[in-house]
């Protein structure tokens, strides 16, 4: 397990590379460039050339990619923006914790919503639970999130008074947004769960635990459940990895100062170094996460636990 | 077995969800040393409704918001984004350019004119910032060269040049002084000491020093910028300004990115005031009969800026024909235009100028300013060597534009004229616009401008191409002797102007569609007199609260 574990955190370092030149390339040849928003529109070309010299960006493309790399790999330097004129790296440490948070708790609250009610639904076929379930989570899923979002603040936040209408400054502040997300990512799990459950119940093995008299709920979470899990795990960790992008247009509505709004302003403006260093950054966490997404199969899982293990007891015979 | 382990990872996890919520926030740019603040941590308890303009302990705090974070708190460099009522409410400039375009001295302490274009300008001798750095002669010169080196105040500081006569007074002698250039220049140009710039290790974009009654106290990128009253101020109760009148002893500007949310965050009292409301928005705060709803105000103003149609005027385009031009200029109806883009706060423009601007004459003023007339534009048409090709619109892709752009098409299809729109970002419509080599026949832009006429009008002779040429894509001799005459603060006069107006309506190289209002809601049950910037966009700290 440990040397899965360490063969994948390897992997990481080459898909890293790539997504930095891939980054990089895609900026180098996007169309624009920073002038216009640090010096304006009334500079002239001279001091619009003056400035993209100053900035390194009249250099040939390998060069302004070897000095990328360097500073990225050697020197762990993301570089300073452009706009902001604070460090890449700092910034998006001050702006990780509140994405994160949100990524967590609404992740957590799906699962611990979404799941239960898959479960009910699935045990429940074809009955006014399973039905109400379904229609829940259709309706779930096709509400756009921003309409979501603003039904909230209008409840919550102007007629009722209870809650901020924007901002995360306070404990407050997350739940509007976080309801917002989670409304549409639990029922999504709903339906997994649901679908993954119809099929694990029916097998031969359940039938069994069923006629040796163990009891109705221990079959549902101990034995069937575990086997249902592993699709439904794969689309929490995805999501919680996008989640970790950002959700624009909920940091957008309102108005947290997170990981995504930060990106999406620094390509409309042309920041490289914040989107490049931005990027680069987020892969490796969506790559830690997918990591632990596999590794969470093997805790629940014993049979891709031992394969993850067979893998490496094999090479150690065979080198033996 | 197994169910239990993940019963207990889910646990961890939640455990670990809660604890991450209960963290102190630690988002304040501390690292960067921008937060001075150790009350940043105390956010957490705080009662998100505390906003009103005197909290328990009977401080004056208002809670104003804007939609754009300023990004820097640098004295010198690009205005918009709410920059111009950050580095209002930091730093202060040699005078101050009222809205009515009086002038109050600020820094400077008196004004003499030495000779036609050479002024001595004497600060007072006692500045001293709110690090207890004493300001000089020397430190005008320093903030000056360092507003140069931005590249940004080339309207202002463009033949001009200054030395220092004595420890307090600066000479500043123009080669070409624009009417009035001296007080415009000496109003935008922050004055910061030398050693504070030093001191502050980051050139003021997130540690400001500056003179006024206010420092930075917390500032969060993206999130919230606050400010604090200190007791330092340099200057004697006599002698400040009235539009500067420090009366809060805290002022908070947090960033709502999603106008349609300030409505609802002034309603529910989370702001007491905010610059970017939608105009849809404004029937929840105006009556049908135009007066405010119970409890709310506002200030007014026009927007300084021009929405502008301009033309490709070289012989490689189309529009290089002035038939053509005047018979799409004379095909379009520019208030529909400016009610698609700005709705009921749009205005339709009688002339390539803004009553907003100081040396605006009401006898520039034509009624039937490029007004919609197909018959006309038929007549021009049928005079114009166009043969059905397709022209090109360059602009922005804001849904204001697009909506105004798709009009023009409209209108152009009426009269026979293919014309394909190219919109892009703000960032790439800048560069494409610039770039010589990127081909239109129409531009449509806001453009922007502050205090007075030429400085609209100076995109029509500003040969910043590389082969000499404007954005017209020609140089044109007699239009730069004209935009000389008036914008010399020699030669301006409305008759000078209204020449200028004329050559460019014959030639019809560009005209005028219109512009908009703009309106600052506040809370009127706490808020007396709102403090707002010279242009009235921005609240700013100097405003007046209810006791």
């Amino acid at each position: 397990m440990f040397r899965y574990i360490l063969k994948r955190l390897l992997w990481l370092i080459p898909i890293v590379i790539v997504v930095a030149i891939t980054i990089f390339t895609i900026m180098f040849f996007v169309p624009g460039d920073p002038t216009s928003t640090l010096i304006g529109t009334s500079a002239t070309e001279a001091q619009r050339q003056e400035l993209l010299e100053s900035l390194g960006l009249t250099d040939p493309y390998f060069v302004q990619l070897g000095r990328f790399l360097y500073n990225l790999f050697i020197k762990f330097d993301l570089g300073n923006s452009y706009i902001y004129g604070s460090s890449v790296s700092t910034e998006l440490m001050n702006r990780l914790p509140i994405t994160a948070r949100i990524a967590v708790i609404c992740c957590v609250l799906q699962a611990a919503i979404g799941i239960p009610i898959g479960v009910n639904a699935a045990v429940h076929q074809n009955s006014l639970i399973d039905r109400i379930t379904i229609v829940i989570a259709m309706i779930g899923q096709a509400l756009p999130q921003f309409w979501v979002g603003l039904m909230l603040v209008i409840l919550f936040s102007l007629r009722l008074n209870i809650l901020p209408s924007y901002g995360v400054s306070t404990w407050q502040g997350y739940i509007l947004p976080c309801t917002a997300i989670i409304i549409g990512g639990f029922a999504n799990i709903a339906r997994q769960t649901r679908s993954q459950m119809l099929e694990v119940i029916r097998s031969d093995f359940i039938v069994t635990a069923r006629a040796k008299g163990i009891p109705e709920r221990t079959i549902r979470y101990r034995y069937a459940l575990p086997n249902a899990l592993i699709p439904v795990i794969t689309g929490i960790g995805t999501q919680f990895g996008r989640a970790l992008g950002g959700t624009v247009v909920i940091e957008t509505l309102f108005s947290i100062p997170g990981v995504g709004m930060y990106l999406v302003d620094a390509i409309s403006q042309r920041d490289y170094p914040v989107v490049r260093g931005g990027v680069v950054v987020l892969a490796i966490l969506f790559s830690l996460i997918v990591l632990l997404t596999d590794i969470s199969y093997a805790v629940i899982d014993p049979r891709i636990k031992a394969q993850y293990e067979g893998k490496g007891k094999r090479r150690a015979k065979k080198d033996a | 077995m197994k169910v239990k382990k993940l019963i207990s990872l889910t646990l961890a996890a939640m455990m670990a969800a809660m604890s991450l919520t209960a963290c102190s926030q630690g988002t304040s740019s501390t690292d960067t040393g921008a937060s001075t603040s150790s009350e940043s941590s105390a956010e957490e308890t705080e009662n998100t409704e505390s906003t009103s303009a005197s909290d328990a302990s009977g401080t004056a705090y208002i809670v104003a918001a804007s939609n754009s974070d300023c990004v820097t708190f640098a004295p010198w460099g690009q205005q918009g984004g709410g920059r111009k009522a950050v580095r209002r409410a930091l730093y202060e400039t040699l005078v101050y350019l009222n809205a009515d375009g009086s002038v109050s001295y600020d820094l400077a302490k008196d004004i003499e004119e030495v000779s036609e274009g050479v002024y001595d300008v004497t600060i007072y001798d006692y500045i001293v910032d709110t690090a207890g750095n004493p300001m000089t002669a020397s430190d005008v010169i320093f903030s000056f060269d360092k507003a140069n080196e931005t590249g940004l105040y080339a309207a202002y500081l463009q033949g001009v040049s200054y030395t220092e006569i004595d420890d307090y007074t600066v000479r500043f002698t123009f080669e070409d002084e624009k009417i009035g250039g001296l007080y415009t220049m000496l109003d935008a140009v922050y004055i910061v000491t030398e050693a504070a710039y030093e001191q502050s290790g980051d050139g003021m974009a997130l540690n400001p020093i500056g003179t006024t009654s206010y420092v930075l106290e917390d500032y969060v990128s993206g999130a919230s910028i606050k400010f604090k009253k200190v007791d330092t101020y340099w200057q004697t109760e006599d002698l400040t300004i009235d539009a500067l009148q420090a009366n809060l002893d805290g002022f908070e500007w947090v960033i709502i990115t999603e106008k349609s949310q300030h409505s609802i965050a002034l309603e529910s009292g989370d702001i007491d005031c905010t610059n970017s409301l939608l105009a849809a928005d404004y029937v929840n705060f105006i009556n049908d009969d135009g007066t405010t709803k119970d409890g709310y105000d506002y200030v007014e103003s026009v927007h300084t800026g021009m929405l502008a149609i301009s033309f490709n005027c070289s012989d490689e385009s189309l529009c290089s024909d002035v038939n053509l031009r005047k018979a799409i200029a004379y095909a379009i109806d520019t208030a529909a235009m400016v009610y698609a883009g700005y709705g009921s706060a749009g205005v339709a423009a009688d002339c390539f100028s803004s009553p907003v601007y100081k040396d605006y004459d009401s006898s520039w003023e034509e009624d039937d300013y490029f007004a919609q007339n197909l018959e006309l534009a038929k007549s021009y048409l049928e005079k114009s060597d166009y043969a059905g090709e397709e022209l090109v619109l360059l602009c922005q892709s804001d849904t204001e534009v697009t909506s105004q752009a798709t009009l023009i098409q409209s209108y152009c299809e009426q009269l026979g004229i293919t014309l394909k729109m190219e919109y892009y970002d703000s960032n790439l419509y800048q560069t494409y616009r610039d770039d010589f080599t990127y081909f239109y026949d129409i531009n449509l832009e806001y453009i922007n401008a502050t205090n007075y006429t030429y400085e609209l009008l100076s995109f029509l002779t500003d040969y910043t191409y590389e082969n000499g040429t404007s954005r017209l894509r020609i140089s044109d001799a007699t239009l730069t002797e004209l935009y000389d005459l008036a914008s010399s603060a020699q030669t301006s006069s409305a008759e000078t102007v209204q020449n200028m107006f004329d050559y460019i309506n014959d030639n019809c190289y560009a005209f005028a569609v219109g512009y908009y209002t703009q309106k600052v809601f506040y809370d009127s049950n706490l808020i007396s007199e709102l403090g707002v910037t010279a242009d009235y966009f921005n609240p700013t700290p100097y405003t007046s609260v209810l006791n």
